[in-house]
């Protein structure tokens, strides 16, 4: 009887012992131990939750850096955009600029004053301005660079998707898929689906 | 100054990329411009109708811009095609793999009109 008791809180240490080594992330632990009854399908159960987590830890690891991965992407796509933007609207300035030019050229010529209109310089304009939206066509395939960015993000965030969908079934945890956006939503979150955006003539129409 | 005749492929599975391309082309004086959306649609057009030069993008469905390159690299009618790659395609890595496949040039997106007018003056040894 005392060697049984012995056994049994032997046992029951190594149990504890497993179960604050998952605890704090050591699955590597073999749960060895024998023991009758409900507590021996308790230490079955607690081998398999070891087992499951074991198998699951590498690939949740080596998923963990794709989401820091695919937050940089989003942030390069929004640099790379701002970059393009910004050089595309520095040549519409000197556009506009040069437009300036030429309607103060054409003005004075209207108004008789033939001698401002300087041919050399309207040659100029118009040879700078046709280089200046070759350029501005040139500089809009920034967004095939987003386009693909994008992509490569989208498919980070599917592998993580697909990661955490094993493990969910790893653990019988049922997914609604018929839940919508609202019930997901906790206090505070931000709502990144722009669903009940309006056109400016639906805005234009509530002034009216 | 570039030969207008010339005839020039288009690769890439963006229509506005291709549109783009085809635009430049044309304010560079060369009309004669056609397209495909893959690796594996151009090639077939190439071996129906020559190409004075391709001027293809990297990431593409069903054969990639560099698988390509070396396709046409490796066909003994298609052999010495010059081929321009323009793409988003930018790691040191990537660029030395189109080098040792047989790119003629290399232009990084999004690109400067005055940069492909450059490089196809290199490409054609244009002063």
């Amino acid at each position: 009887m005392e060697v049984q008791t012995n056994g049994t809180a032997r046992a029951m240490t190594e149990l504890i012992e497993v179960t604050r080594a998952l605890a704090e992330g050591d699955f590597e632990r073999p749960l060895e131990i024998s023991l009758q009854g409900e507590l021996g399908q308790l230490a079955a159960h607690i081998e398999t939750l070891r087992e499951n987590l074991k198998l699951l830890s590498p690939r949740f690891a080596s998923s963990v850096h794709l989401i820091p991965k695919a937050g940089q992407g989003v942030a390069e796509i929004s640099q790379q955009a701002e970059v393009s933007v910004n050089s595309i609207l520095g040549l519409v300035d000197e556009m506009c600029a040069d437009q300036d030019v030429v309607s103060d050229m054409l003005g004075k010529a209207k108004s008789g004053d033939l001698a401002s209109l300087d041919i050399a310089r309207l040659q100029e304009i118009a040879d700078k301005t046709g280089a200046s939206l070759m350029s501005v066509m040139s500089f809009l395939s920034f967004q095939d660079v987003v386009r693909q960015r994008a992509e490569k993000v989208q498919a980070m965030i599917d592998m993580v998707e697909e990661k955490i969908r094993d493990l969910l079934a790893k653990f019988r945890v049922q997914v609604d898929e018929a839940l919508d956006e609202d019930s997901l939503k906790s206090p505070g979150e931000i709502d990144l689906t722009n669903s009940e955006a309006v056109d400016q003539s639906s805005i234009d129409d509530l002034f009216k | 100054m570039l030969n207008p005749d010339m005839n020039v492929l288009v690769v890439d599975d963006a229509a506005t990329m291709r549109r783009i391309v085809r635009s430049l082309l044309r304010e560079l004086g060369i009309k004669n411009v056609r397209e495909a959306e893959d690796g594996e649609m151009a090639l077939e057009d190439l071996k129906r109708q020559r190409a004075d030069l391709v001027v293809s993008d990297w990431a593409m469905p069903k054969m990639t811009g560099i698988e390509l390159l070396r396709a046409i690299r490796q066909d003994s009618a298609l052999k010495d095609t010059p081929v321009l790659m323009v793409t988003a395609e930018s790691k040191k890595e990537s660029i030395m793999e189109a080098i040792q496949a047989g790119v003629n040039n290399y232009i990084v997106k999004p690109f400067n009109s005055k940069t492909l007018e450059e490089k196809l003056n290199k490409i054609f040894k244009v002063a």
